[in-house]
């Protein structure tokens, strides 16, 4: 069989690699993802046309709403009036945007939307809005309409990259972002989309050289050196790809010092120390796991990345409070993981097989799932995993996954008795659970 | 080296009381211990002499373009004394030609012996342990070695890509084929196997790994676009029950994996190490498993196992990640009495090392020990704790290859051959890294698989042999690990297993006790010297030796002088050293 172009190929290294780079610096991504875009949302030509009045004040949770957040007020009061006023419905909309209220930020757009149905940026801006508010599908149809009306403006073009990105369409994501590299060479965001998509295509299994992935994101920090997302990620992919500690940890170094409020860097150092743990390095990496659980009380990494310092140096009771800081805000399955043997080192061996426990069976179904995603790639056409599968969701009380693997089933096969059976089943559990809160599916 | 006369004649000057059923009586010590001194680190010097010692066989993997998965698991081999001169032979297991291949090489399994003066001969052809069945080569993967009929012989399992054999030995210097009689039947892909008794009822139990559903006819293609075609990673095939057989005591075995409990429902088993991680008297299995979790299966001593890999924390890393485990030990690199695990696994993840830390509860130690950042850039494979050095602390080795044959269009810097890897145990927790120190062969790259260890010279020190996959064999021949002292003990059970699988022993030296069990199986695919083997650093004697037998009889023999090789019988005391 002659390996076809991208073909199945990675080594068993991929999963180190994915423990590395999804797994926990997962969320780097995302929010550098984010990131990018905020700052993409606030430079878009778009905002030219306005003053902007409106700062999001993201996090900021006091009893007295903040300037901004009463400007923001007098402009819904203002919009109640003045329906028409595109520009002060578009400002409010980035106000929300940036303030990450993805869905009034949307429902502002779309007002927006109807009153100039042919203005590329604002559908730049819907699209992001969608695509932020988990609605990948209604990102994609809007910035492919965007994309026909500008087909030129570069950033739309890399925005459709990024739509493609996060529906896990690699390799048209891939083909866009060469597309606007083709038009743009020093395009960015480009070069970052490029690169993120090899990343994703190496997660895949897809027959992609490490060194292809880092490639380009080098090639978008020579553009923008001072960039502090593209020095964290191109630190972050020669930690987990190559394994260049040093050049990682510099690169890493830079990005904290261009803006210390950025809690990616400090992560990413600590995973750097605890990779070479002299009892220096471990003082490092718990002084800058600190600083990071410091930065960003919201979310789970940080508390995680300081625990695990923390297991290193022996400080378990501290790891635990870190680690049951960390849970509280997500249960991160290697936070679980980790709670339990540090539990399990204390002596409670009570807590210790609670969360091993739930650890176990969060473990049994992903491998259990890994099984049959395989087995059906394998053999797309056998109905018998799809059921599987579709049983394997059910059990855990996880309907809608169940019931798309059986539509699917149904697709292949429509009168397939065991296939309806089992639908009909789901079908029902699912109304029966309607109301119920959502199982928890890995 | 040693005679035998001589180690006779000094294992006659010294005392051995013996009772059964844990009463025993102790003879005093006839002087103060030696004050202990600190010494240099010494570096063991190793040296290849495979070929000086006749050992011409070539592992042949028949990689034919269509990139069979197999191709790239084996080898491994033996040292065993098989036919009971008290010399370790080897026994190198080789590969065979795909379905429908023709031209190929005539190469068999081989089996040496030792001819006492650092020569072998091949017998292969006269023991009949050939790998060849019904007229056809057999693919061999690994081996592993038990006197399961306790007939004073060791027997030989070959696993293979496909049914396994099992080798009788008929004590005459020839073996013959048992498979079917003995029961054992299945296809498979059988990576390593361990002879180990789990239910203490005196009969050897076999435990085999069994790796992943595979047939090379519906193998697919993997590699880069454009690039070079390699073989595919192991998330490519599913997964596959591994098998317990429980010896009837009559010849034969049955397959108990399900009514025992050993059930993987979503592991890729590559290899497997038996010892007593809780010291509750039962042997416990823990088996290496490729991209899927370990599996700690904990006898609970009615003939039942219970997987507890997840909660005492040996089935990840310490992120709660499965790794792409292949070799295994489980000794005292502490020397804290009880058991802990070192696993060897795949480029970047590096090594673990899991402490025990109660019986019940692991630590993963490898960055801790440094282990994990030294085997970072490599794929592990055979490996052992042993005092390569005798100075009382486990040291450890690692054999190193990748799995691909060009990984480096994958991850730049990686290699196909690796060089093998030495660690000394620095008794602080730590192991330093004393490879390029170690002798020339350290600086060899490899693709090495399954590496066997024993005292194959009978001078005291560990040596290895080394199986590289499409490669010549090495018989690393340790030089100077016997400049400290050392003590050597080949076990025989009576109401126990012949073998003494399983037992305990605990040497005290200057008021400090060391703890190793015996067991023939670990490293990867490859069965060991089944004499346990302790490093007395400095120490002319031992002050006891205490051996805890798998039928609760307990043997302590006091003032045991350094450097000879003890022959103990269970419930007897030392017998003839033959």
């Amino acid at each position: 069989m002659k390996a076809s172009s991208l073909s199945p190929a990675t080594p068993r290294l991929s999963l180190l690699l994915r423990i590395l780079a999804v797994a926990t610096l997962l969320c780097i991504a995302v929010n550098l993802s984010y990131l990018w875009w905020k700052h993409q949302y606030n430079s878009t030509a778009l905002d030219n046309r306005l003053t902007p009045t409106l700062t999001a004040q993201a996090g900021d949770s006091s009893s007295n709403p903040s300037p901004a957040v009463s400007q923001a007020q007098q402009q819904e009061q203002w919009l109640l009036f003045h329906p028409d006023d595109v520009q002060a419905r578009l400002q409010l909309a980035r106000f929300y945007f940036l303030d990450q209220q993805f869905p009034d930020a949307i429902h502002h757009l779309v007002l927006a939307k109807s009153q100039r149905p042919h203005d590329a940026q604002l559908l730049l801006r819907l699209s992001m809005a969608y695509k932020e508010n988990d609605q990948p599908e209604e990102a994609l149809a809007t910035i492919q309409q965007a994309t026909k009306i500008a087909p030129k403006n570069i950033n739309i073009q890399e925005w459709l990259g990024e739509v493609y990105l996060a529906q896990g369409r690699s390799e048209e994501a891939l083909l866009q972002f060469d597309h606007c590299l083709k038009q743009d060479p020093k395009a960015y965001g480009a070069w970052m989309g490029k690169g993120r998509s090899i990343e994703q295509l190496y997660l895949a299994k897809q027959g992609v050289a490490t060194l292809d992935i880092v490639k380009p994101v080098e090639q978008a920090v020579k553009i923008q050196p001072d960039n502090v997302q593209g020095l964290t990620i191109l630190a972050r992919m020669k930690f987990s790809y190559l394994a260049q500690l040093e050049e990682s940890e510099k690169l890493a170094r830079r990005a904290q010092e261009l803006d210390p409020n950025q809690v990616e860097p400090y992560i990413l150092l600590a995973q750097i120390y605890l990779k070479s743990p002299t009892p220096a390095h471990l003082d490092e990496a718990e002084s800058v796991a600190q600083k990071a659980a410091q930065l960003d009380q919201a979310h789970p990494g940080p508390f995680y990345t300081l625990a695990r310092v923390q297991m290193q140096k022996g400080k378990i009771r501290e790891a635990i409070t870190s680690l049951e800081q960390s849970i509280k805000i997500k249960p991160l399955p290697e936070a679980i993981y980790m709670l339990s043997q540090a539990y399990a080192r204390t002596g409670d061996s009570a807590k210790a097989r609670q969360y091993n426990a739930v650890y176990r069976e969060w473990n049994d179904f992903m491998e259990k799932r890994k099984v049959l995603i395989g087995a059906f790639q394998r053999n797309p056409q056998d109905i018998s995993v799809y059921c599987r599968l579709a049983e394997l969701y059910r059990a855990k009380g996880s309907y809608e996954p169940a019931e798309n693997w059986l539509r699917k089933a149904q697709q292949l096969q429509p009168h397939n008795p065991q296939v309806l059976q089992l639908l009909n089943q789901v079908e029902k559990q699912k109304q029966q659970s309607a109301g119920r809160p959502a199982a928890t599916t890995p | 080296m040693m005679t035998r006369l001589s180690r006779l004649i000094l294992l006659l000057g010294y005392w051995l009381l013996l009772t059964g059923c844990g009463h025993h009586q102790e003879l005093p010590t006839a002087k103060p211990p030696p004050v202990p001194q600190p010494q240099p680190l010494l570096i063991p010097q190793f040296a290849d002499e495979a070929a000086r010692a006749g050992i011409h066989f070539v592992h042949h993997n028949f990689s034919n373009g269509h990139f069979y998965y197999p191709e790239i698991v084996g080898p491994g081999c033996a040292l065993f004394d098989y036919d009971n001169d008290g010399w370790l032979d080897a026994y190198m297991v080789q590969a065979g030609p795909w379905p429908g291949e023709k031209g190929q090489p005539s190469v068999v399994n081989t089996l040496y012996h030792n001819n006492h003066d650092g020569s072998f001969t091949d017998v292969t052809q006269k023991a009949k342990v050939t790998g060849i069945v019904n007229g056809k080569k057999t693919y061999g993967i690994g081996c592993a070695v038990g006197d399961y009929d306790n007939d004073g012989y060791d027997d030989l399992l070959v696993t293979n890509f496909g049914d396994c054999i099992l080798y009788h030995n008929n004590g005459n210097g020839t073996f013959t084929d048992v498979t079917s009689k003995a029961g054992l039947k299945g296809d498979g892909f059988w990576t390593s196997a361990v002879f180990f008794d789990y239910n203490n009822d005196g009969h050897l139990d076999l435990f085999i790994c069994r790796y992943i559903k595979y047939h090379p006819g519906a193998d697919v293609a993997c590699g880069i676009a454009g690039r070079q075609r390699d073989y595919c990673p192991p998330g490519y095939f599913p997964p596959t029950q591994s098998v317990l057989y429980r010896n009837n005591g009559d010849g034969t075995f049955t397959d108990v994996t399900r009514a025992a409990g050993v059930i993987s429902n979503y592991n890729k088993a590559l290899g497997v190490v038996a010892a007593d991680f809780d010291k509750n008297g039962w042997p416990d299995l823990y088996v290496t498993c490729d991209l899927t979790p370990n599996l700690l299966y904990i006898n609970q001593g009615n003939g039942t196992f219970k997987e507890m890999a997840v909660e005492r924390g040996v089935a990840f890393n310490d992120q709660g990640q499965p790794l792409a485990s292949m070799g295994v030990d489980a000794r005292d690199y502490d020397n804290d009495l009880r058991p802990d695990i070192l696993v060897t696994n795949y480029w970047l993840e590096g090594a673990n090392l899991y402490h025990n830390l109660d019986g019940e509860l692991f630590a993963d130690v490898n960055q801790e020990a440094n282990l994990g950042a030294m085997t970072m850039k490599k794929v592990g494979w055979g490996t052992a704790l042993r005092d390569f050095n005798n100075d009382t602390l486990l040291d450890c080795f690692i054999a190193n290859g990748h799995v691909q044959l060009f990984p480096a269009q994958v991850t730049p810097g990686a290699e196909v051959k690796q060089p093998c890897q030495l660690f000394l145990n620095l008794g602080n927790g730590k192991f330093r890294d004393v490879s390029a120190q170690a002798g020339p062969w350290f600086h060899e790259k490899r693709m090495a698989r399954g590496a066997a260890f024993g005292d194959v010279d009978n001078d005291g020190d560990i040596d290895v042999l080394l199986a590289n996959n499409n490669d010549k064999p090495a018989l690393l021949i340790n030089k100077n690990g016997n400049h400290n002292h050392w003590l050597e003990a080949k076990l025989t059970g009576r109401k126990s297993n012949r073998d003494g699988i399983g037992a305990k022993v605990f040497v005290t030296v200057n008021g400090k006790t060391f703890y190793d069990e015996v067991h023939s199986a670990y490293s990867f695919a490859s069965a060991n010297d089944l004499r346990v083997h302790f490093g007395l650093g400095n120490a002319d004697y031992a002050d006891t030796v205490k051996i805890e037998w798998p039928s609760h009889q307990v043997d302590i023999l006091q003032h045991v002088k350094a450097n000879q090789i003890l022959a103990i019988t269970e419930g007897v005391g030392i017998q003839s050293d033959k």
